[in-house]
């Protein structure tokens, strides 16, 4: 399965299903994250149960704190 | 040919020179700048629609007069568009209180800052607030600092937490909305409201800028047409690494440059 994460084409071996099991793999905490999916915003309620297909093209924005 | 002289329209002969309209308008001067460049030579020729700049170091200065001398070094085409913006600052720490007093020298028409804490000794470390502040609010001393030096920027104080529910509202007739919370989770939930529910709103936010590593690292991430990230995206307050106020600045200035470069419309 081919995604487009933050720019940059990267091929899982296994089907990704959706944005959470993405966040998963990618160890990214869904708290701290902004998502943008085919350039339409996702909620933190969402990411559970948007499901992701080939060639999607997603922007992950993973906060850090500080300010 | 018209030039204007303190702002104001005047018709003077065609090859005047700087000293001729210093000698006629006010003799006096001590202090000159000719667009946006102090002390010109008193030979420069004058043209079409200069604007020049003429006080004395300690005259009396009226209110009116004092807008213009304070933003006599930017160009003026880019303080009209400045003065027209509405900005909004969600949080008045580290970064909002940098990113407000730099928008607002810039001669921002209006700045929407909101956030309810009050004022604390470790905050000072960068926080751009005074001693004799501690245990004030924050929106209410920074809207203090900013009266004594800009007093011509409209200052909207929120003094309410900023969350999903209410941050429509607040920031509705800001064009431009900087995101300085200091949580993660909070810069996180923010930046997903504001971007849903005010889709229009460009927003600026910050991560990464804690500890004391490059400046380097520092980038302004593009994500989508209306969300700016400024930051290393890195170095996270959690770990332990501190916060200073010079990293920290880097940030928030970076931040208000990008805002004042949107409304100037320059390319980021």
């Amino acid at each position: 399965m081919k995604l487009i994460i933050n720019g940059d084409e990267q091929i899982f071996d296994h089907p990704v299903a959706t944005i959470a099991q993405l966040l998963e793999q990618l160890a990214v905490p869904v708290a701290r994250t902004a998502i943008e999916l085919n350039g339409a915003v996702v909620e933190q309620h969402q990411i559970e149960t948007t499901a992701l297909q080939d060639a999607d093209h997603i922007e992950i924005v993973s906060f850090v704190g500080g300010g | 040919m018209q030039i204007y002289i303190n702002d104001a329209p005047h018709t003077v002969d065609a090859q005047t020179t700087f000293a001729q309209a210093r000698a006629c308008f006010l003799p006096e001067t001590t202090a000159a700048i000719l667009n946006t460049v102090p002390n010109p030579c008193p030979e420069t020729v004058l043209q079409e629609q200069d604007r020049l700049y003429l006080y004395k170091h300690r005259g009396e200065f009226a209110d009116g007069d004092l807008l213009e001398l304070i933003l006599a070094r930017q160009p003026h085409a880019a303080t009209e568009k400045l003065r027209a913006a509405c900005v909004g600052i969600a949080g008045a720490g580290g970064l909002g209180s940098v990113v407000a007093e730099n928008l607002a020298r810039a001669g921002i028409g209006k700045l929407v800052v909101a956030d309810c804490d009050m004022v604390e000794p470790s905050n000072l470390n960068r926080q751009r607030f005074q001693l004799r502040q501690v245990g004030m609010a924050k929106t209410a001393a920074l809207a203090e600092n900013l009266r004594e030096s800009c007093p011509f920027v409209t200052i909207n104080t929120v003094q309410e937490r900023i969350s999903t529910d209410n941050c429509m509202r607040v920031f509705d007739a800001c064009a431009i909305v900087c995101e300085c919370f200091d949580a993660a989770e909070s810069k996180a939930s923010l930046v997903t409201a504001l971007r849903r529910q005010l889709p229009n709103c460009i927003i600026v936010a910050a991560s990464g800028l804690a500890g004391c590593g490059s400046a380097r690292s520092i980038t302004i991430r593009r994500v989508s047409a209306n969300l700016y990230i400024v930051g290393d995206m890195n170095s996270d307050a959690d770990s332990g690494i501190g916060l200073f106020a010079p990293r920290v600045g880097i940030v928030a200035s970076l931040q208000a440059h990008v805002a004042t470069q949107i409304i100037l419309e320059e390319p980021i």
